[in-house]
């Protein structure tokens, strides 16, 4: 008798292990997942050519790890044990802050910095003509520190955006949007709570200047309102450091209003070959990542014509968070290229010739741009 | 002693030979690249590939052409495919690490790009190849990614053993090394 | 194959007890367990098996020749020692070997970069127990291939430890006693490591990497936080998977000695590796520091004793130079404790703080794989830090991991372990083992199916 507790727990243990490995091999396997929004692995070839080689058991661990059952579930047991018993709020690189989740800031070495401000030098130079500048969008850490666990170890995006601005060569206009935040930080939503991208607002202060009422906005003449199209956001950050609890977030997009002079325009994506009227691709609102309701996501390329006789084409080399930029831009242009460097192969040179662009706009986010190594690539444009 | 001194000799022996089997490593011969492209483009046909330059070789994986001897790059020819084929042929084996590292961050930066929505690119990218064979490494991405790199090696003349395991084709070999080294009555 | 991987805990392991159980004669149950440990090691070193295969064979094949002639047995045993060492020294020193030569020579010799069989230096050093054993006559040769083939090769203890000597397990080998509470106390073993390894070791050797990342950039107080993160990793990892190969004999009716007994509550540096590793320590004087002599010679050669073990001892963890340093720096320790440190009157609360920053000292140097990081890295935690005393880094690190160096702190202390003893006692104490067991596996559970960061320290040994 005084040994029950042993056989309980024997009997215990071998329905843990033995229960799931049988779970496991019953319950098919999952090709994505929604949680951690990635693609997860599957199982390895059991061939003896990946026996012999070692493949086949280093894929295996992946393997049954990413399609072990309940995966989801123990890992939210796992981030509520480490932050709540452990008091570790930092996972990932991603801080668990007072009411939002913000990532963590890491200065790149100098010479990358400088190595990109050459090439953009030297890309102005070969393509004379359009004015240039430069949007460098600070994230939430540079605004809210006094949110973030004490003692929280992050770099200062100040001091970068600082020294970039300083070296920033001689075509280029800075354009600088952090006293605009700074003075409504508080009172507006900036950042998404769950996610690294600014709001719809933030991009609607960085381009119109204005900071109050945003329900309402004029661009280039016609009124705007902000209509919330998305309310069950959970964003990239959730995904990547797997803290949830911090509620869901709201997507909102800027629509003409009724008694605007109309305005028409095509929106022309040339990977995928397909030509839509909006800016707005609202089938990806039903999707988990509704943030791509905004220019559809990512590509390469996309062009945007538009009625708007301005005689001005801008053409917009950005990361993502951009996409909630440009809609504001169309009703100013004639032509919007929107171009994305990671995904871009062709001449960056003859497309600014041939666009005939009037404007070059850099929009990049302090944390993509310091760890990004594809602009520079993509203005090298090397032969 | 008459029976314990030759059992120890045998057993030193078959030391030397299971050091020989675990270290045995051929070098691979030395052959212009031309010829390796040669054997792939004869033996298989490459699909959502083409072959491309200095410009793509840099964009796609940091590498500068002139730091190495030679390379064949293939690259994917649309934005929806990661089918790639490189060989790079270095000038020196310790130079073999930047490559290496090159070929693993394109396989990061493309599952990165696919992550989402990319499902069966995401598979291929995971079956990636990345080898070094003395002074040259290869990187193959592909539904048949396994094949071009059995042709590559074949024709290096690498074997892992020095027979042919079960599931290899011994007539294959004997192809690629221009002549049989062991009958086919495999 | 690593005990905390979700391969080896919900595929090999269920699949290996099921085989193991359901052959009732203990020969075939030996069959298995020999069969299911090739399986275990091919599995991580698909080629390295066959030197494994060699090894067994080699051993037992001159085994029982050594039984079979009186007059060569001292010729038997040297040919072991020799090929034993040989295949030992060629597998982990040629590198260190040759890079040492070409250092000091300056030549530069091409040197093959040759991989490091896992297990290398437990399975060598079992063998070896065996044969030097054989040769004093304490037990006679095994006869029995498999058995033999078991003894080397059990998957328990295969890859990491404890050093299982011949004598231990003999009689083991063809009668032990299978029972359902039986394997439910080595089951409890087993998962009171795996948390240890999963819960402990692997969250303080994540704080332990991101101090390391910040190289001399360090303050004070953030040298001696590392350190104290790599103690408990390293304590943790280790006894966590001492814990679990003991767990896991047990579940198959095995009783291995024990190999940690709480080591950070030593009074000095002596006592301290009475408690560390222990099979290592004993598998040295046994067969290195005994027959040198040990302590019944007159005081040079003592110190030539101690001072061999404990280079030997450095270098098994190692093949690198500051293992060998690592040795010395507790031989010299030993040393002086004996004939001086051990003669003083010291209030036994300042021996016990002595004892643990000698030890805590002597982490940094097992740690740092070069030279001026060693430095660097000492010079802070005497106080000349980059950073100062303390600065934000150090706050922060210490304030987000408070509570998990109070576990730690909580399962490093004997009152701990003597506690969980004793629950086993009365009734509340018992529910209190079961339900913490169950705890403790399925938040395990949760962290190995999540978590990509899984080293364990000792592995390349």
């Amino acid at each position: 008798m005084k040994n029950l507790y042993a056989k309980i727990f024997a009997v215990f243990f071998l329905i843990v292990i033995a229960g799931a490995a049988v779970l496991h091999f019953m319950t098919p396997d999952r090709a994505y997942s929604a949680a951690e929004k990635r693609n997860l692995d599957q199982a390895p070839e059991l061939s003896p050519e990946n026996v012999a080689a070692g493949v086949f058991m280093d894929r295996a661990e992946g393997y049954l790890q990413d399609q072990f059952p309940f995966r989801d579930q123990l890992m939210q047991t796992k981030i509520t044990v480490q932050s709540t018993l452990l008091r570790n709020r930092e996972s990932q690189g991603v801080y668990l802050a007072d009411g939002m989740l913000v990532e963590r800031f890491t200065m790149p070495p100098e010479e990358e910095t400088a190595a990109l401000l050459a090439s953009l030098e030297a890309f102005a130079a070969r393509n004379p003509g359009p004015s240039y500048s430069f949007m460098l969008v600070p994230n939430a850490v540079a605004f809210y520190r006094d949110r973030l666990p004490a003692y929280a170890l992050t770099d200062s995006q100040d001091e970068y955006i600082d020294r970039f601005f300083f070296s920033l060569p001689e075509p280029f206009e800075a354009k600088d949007v952090r006293q605009l935040f700074k003075a409504v930080k508080n009172d507006v939503l900036l950042y998404y709570r769950t996610d690294h991208h600014w709001t719809t607002e933030a991009a609607c202060i960085a381009f119109t200047g204005q900071t109050e009422d945003l329900a309402h906005v004029t661009v280039s003449g016609r009124g705007y309102s902000a209509y919330t199209v998305a309310d069950r956001f959970y964003g990239s950050l959730q995904s990547k450091s797997g803290f949830t609890g911090l509620g869901p977030d709201a997507i909102r997009i800027y629509l003409p209003d009724r008694d605007a002079e109309p305005l028409f325009y095509s929106v022309y994506y040339p990977d995928t070959q397909s030509l839509e009227s909006s800016v707005y691709d609202t089938d990806k609102l039903a999707t988990d990542d509704p943030y791509q309701v905004f220019l559809s996501g990512n590509h390469p390329l996309v062009e945007i014509e538009t009625s708007a006789r301005t005689g001005k084409r801008i053409l917009v080399i950005k990361d993502s968070y951009a996409n909630a930029y440009v809609p504001f831009l169309v009703p100013g242009y004639d032509r919007v290229t929107v171009l994305d460097p990671r995904y871009y192969y062709e001449d960056i040179d003859a497309l600014v010739k041939s666009g005939r662009f009037t404007e070059v706009l850099f929009l990049y986010n302090v944390n993509t741009l310091s760890a990004d190594t594809s602009l520079k690539t993509v203005l090298d444009n090397r032969q | 002693m008459k029976k314990i001194l030759p059992l120890e000799v045998l057993f030193v022996l078959l030391l030397a030979g299971v050091m020989a089997l675990l270290l045995w490593k051929k070098e691979p011969d030395d052959l212009p690249l031309t010829d390796l492209e040669q054997a792939v483009l004869s033996s298989c046909t490459l699909t959502g590939m083409e072959k491309a330059g200095d410009m793509r070789l840099k964009r796609a994986f940091g590498l500068n052409a002139a730091d190495y001897d030679s390379y064949i790059y293939y690259a994917p020819d649309n934005t929806m495919s990661v089918n790639e084929l490189l060989v790079v042929k270095l000038p020196d084996e310790a130079r073999a690490d930047e490559v290496l590292a090159a070929a693993e961050a394109r396989i990061e930066t493309q599952k990165k790009n696919f992550d989402g929505y990319g499902t069966d690119q995401t598979a291929l990218l995971q079956d990636a190849r990345v080898l070094q064979e003395g002074p040259y490494v290869i990187f193959a991405v592909g539904q048949d990614a396994g094949r071009w790199v059995d042709v590559i090696r074949e024709k290096l003349g690498i074997r892992a053993f020095p027979f042919p395991l079960p599931w290899e084709d011994a007539a294959t070999i004997s192809d690629a090394r221009g002549g049989a080294l062991w009958s086919s009555a495999a | 194959m690593v005990f905390s991987s979700v391969t080896f805990l919900f595929l090999f392991l269920p699949a290996s007890l099921l085989l193991y159980y359901i052959i009732p004669d203990i020969r075939w149950k030996n069959v298995v367990l020999f069969f299911v440990s090739l399986v275990f090691y091919a599995w991580g070193e698909p080629v390295y098996v066959i030197l494994m295969l060699y090894s067994i064979l080699l051993n037992y094949a001159f085994g029982r020749v050594m039984g079979r002639t009186q007059k060569y047995k001292k010729q038997v045993l040297v040919f072991l020692i020799v090929m034993n060492l040989l295949i030992l020294g060629f597998f982990k020193y040629y590198g260190f070997l040759m890079d040492t030569v070409n250092s000091l020579t300056g030549l530069s010799l091409p040197v093959r970069q040759l991989a490091l069989p896992v297990g290398i230096s437990f399975y060598t050093f079992q063998a070896l127990s065996y044969d030097i054993d054989l040769y004093r006559g304490k037990f006679p040769p095994q006869k029995n291939f498999i058995a033999f083939g078991a003894y080397i090769t059990m998957f328990p203890q295969l890859i990491a430890g404890p050093i299982v000597r011949y004598e231990d397990i003999e009689r083991q080998l063809t009668a032990r006693t299978h029972s359902l509470d039986g394997f439910g106390s080595g089951a409890l073993r087993f998962t009171a490591g795996l948390g240890k390894k999963v819960l402990l070791a692997n969250l303080c050797g994540s704080l332990f990497d991101t101090i390391q990342a910040s190289g001399g950039n360090i303050s004070t107080a953030t040298a001696w936080i590392g350190t104290l993160a790599y103690a408990f990793q390293i304590y943790f990892d280790f006894s966590g998977y001492s814990d679990m190969a003991i767990g896991l004999g047990e579940c198959m009716g095995f009783s291995f000695r024990e190999n940690f007994e709480d080591p950070y509550a030593c009074v000095s540096v002596t006592d301290f590796w009475r408690r560390w590793h222990i099979s290592l320590g004993t598998w040295f004087r046994e067969y290195v520091y005994i027959p040198l002599g040990g302590n019944r010679v007159s005081t040079t050669k003592h110190i030539r004793n101690i001072l061999v073990v404990w280079l030997l001892t450095g270098l098994w963890h190692g093949a690198s130079w500051n293992f060998v340093l690592w040795g010395l720096y507790y031989a010299l320790l030993l040393i002086l404790e004996k004939y001086v440190f051990l003669k003083w009157k010291i209030p036994s609360f300042i021996r016990r703080i002595f004892a643990l920053a000698f030890v805590l000292l002597g982490w940094i140097i097992f740690y740092s794989q070069e030279f001026p990081q060693m430095l660097t890295t000492l010079a802070a935690t005497f106080g000349f830090a980059a950073n100062g005393f303390a600065d934000n880094a150090a706050l922060y690190y210490l304030t987000s991991n408070a509570v998990l160096f109070g576990f730690c702190l909580a399962f490093c202390i004997p009152a701990t372990g003597i506690f969980l003893k004793d629950c086993r006692n009365h009734l509340p104490g018992r529910i209190l083992l079961a339900a913490g067991g169950a705890a403790v596996l399925l938040l395990s559970v949760a962290f190995m199916v999540t978590e990509n960061y899984n080293p364990f320290l000792y592995f390349r040994f």
